[in-house]
């Protein structure tokens, strides 16, 4: 299942999404992941009066919080994650 | 805010006195330093120290310092590379300050290139240089590991040895300018005599060529940060990856 | 082991200076050392002192006439502070009870270009 341990090397799309911080500033838009590129995430937000829109936010200065299944909430910086996402599998992240 | 950490432990009666001497002098924090043999036991009569220093006696005149806090660090000394890394795994998850003594050229080594470890204190301890190099500070800023300069070793000599000593100092201070890796400055105190005025630390670090915000931060700034770091150390999963509450929102 | 050597722009930039040494009784290379370091600390103080990186690098011995010990030898000193190294070794009269005596040749940014232009 997924968990925090195991969510880096996981499939992201589909997972709810909220993106943290950009460049250093707050932003905290809520949504969901539609698509992954080498550096890009692809999400779709609702906005407050219905509208849906997607947008596109790249993935070097960025920090995401991903909320688990299992009821668990995850913060990932985004430059660990500049890889393909079926080439993610197989690397090797840092210990701390 | 002044923190020092770097206070010999010895047993309860010791350390009690040498907390109320560094209370009345101005000092914020202070972590004392054990050896890994004696980790366990010292733990168990720390909540008595605290309990001297409680906010109630705001009228008793021998504590001028209200908001001071004690705590504790673990110090591995030991010559071959294998157990230092045992070590090193048994005492992390249960220290908020881990440190390595310095002085063998392959202990330094190991140091600066483990990401578990806060401190090397001391890495020209009897050493005819000064024991780090620009290989070693590269990696000392990748992977945060901090370096420590005692004032202690300077009480302890003179004549010719003491200026070498300041020579090392001065050539860590360069290859800091140069390479960014966090400093500390600790007094190192085992007796009473040891002790000084913070303020009195600074002015002679000054004077060997550090300039005003450095020293600042080298007392205050970067001691502030290892510890804030290492409470949230159980919620680190991977570099860049941990665990929260829920969706932030500022 | 030993450290790897620092690349040239963190190296700090030396001099070297000849000097030329009478004494009474007879000295070896490491009483030189201890003398200067004493000369410079006696003066200067420790401070002062550890900024200027001293190192004996040659010593020769030359013959001895009307009944002291001549010596020469090359030290290595931080540049911008020879004047204050002068200074302070000039100052030097006695090692272990027994007169001594240190004069400078002359300065030079090479060991070689110090033997051939003071010492032969």
């Amino acid at each position: 299942m997924i968990n925090a341990k195991n969510i880096v090397y996981h499939e992201l799309i589909g997972l709810p999404i909220n993106v943290y911080k950009f460049n250093n500033n707050y932003l905290n838009k809520t949504g969901t992941v539609i698509d992954e590129t080498k550096n890009t995430l692809k999400v779709e937000i609702v906005g407050d009066d219905g509208n849906v829109s997607e947008k596109v936010f790249p993935k070097k200065v960025s920090v995401f919080q991903f909320k688990l299944p299992n009821e668990e909430f995850v913060e990932i910086e985004g430059k660990i994650l500049l890889i393909r996402p079926e080439d993610r599998i197989k690397k090797r992240y840092k210990k701390i | 805010m002044y923190l020092d950490l770097n206070i010999k432990g010895n047993n309860y009666d010791s350390d009690l006195i040498l907390a109320k001497e560094a209370n009345h002098w101005g000092w914020n924090h202070i972590s004392f330093n054990y050896k890994n043999n004696n980790y366990y036991n010292a733990s168990a009569y720390l909540d008595q120290i605290k309990k001297n220093f409680t906010n109630k006696d705001f009228t008793n005149k021998n504590f001028t310092n209200k908001d001071f806090t004690i705590d504790l660090r673990c110090e591995i000394s030991n010559n071959n590379c294998n157990q230092i890394q045992k070590n090193i795994r048994n005492f992390r998850p249960k220290t908020k300050c881990l440190s390595v003594l310095g002085g063998d050229s392959k202990v330094n080594r190991v140091a600066c290139e483990n990401i578990k470890i806060d401190i090397l204190s001391r890495p020209y301890f009897k050493r005819k240089d000064c024991g780090i190099n620009h290989v070693l500070a590269k990696e000392a800023s990748e992977n945060n590991v901090a370096i420590e300069l005692c004032f202690k070793d300077i009480l302890n000599s003179y004549l010719s040895y003491r200026a070498k000593l300041l020579m090392y100092f001065r050539d860590i201070i360069n290859l800091y300018r140069k390479f960014e890796f966090p400093l500390i400055l600790s007094s190192g105190a085992s007796s009473i005599y040891d002790i000084r005025n913070p303020i009195d630390l600074t002015y002679f670090f000054k004077d060997i060529g550090l300039k005003d915000d450095e020293v600042l931060n080298s007392i205050s700034n970067t001691p502030l940060n290892i510890l804030k770091f290492n409470e949230n150390r159980d919620n680190l999963i991977l570099k860049g990856v941990k665990k929260i509450e829920g969706f932030n929102e500022t | 082991m030993k450290l790897k050597i620092l690349p040239p722009t963190l190296r700090k930039n030396n001099r070297y200076l000849a000097i030329d040494i009478k004494s009474e009784k007879e000295i070896s290379k490491d009483e030189l050392v201890i003398a200067t370091w004493d000369a410079c600390i006696r003066f200067k103080g420790e401070c002062e002192t550890s900024n200027f990186n001293l190192w004996v690098m040659r010593f020769y011995k030359l013959k001895n006439s009307n009944g002291y010990y001549h010596y020469k030898a090359i030290l290595k000193c931080q540049r911008g502070f020879e004047n204050q190294v002068r200074s302070s070794l000039s100052v030097l009269t006695k090692l272990k009870n027994h007169s001594i005596s240190i004069n400078t040749l002359g300065l030079s940014g090479t060991i070689s270009g110090a033997i051939s232009k003071y010492i032969n």
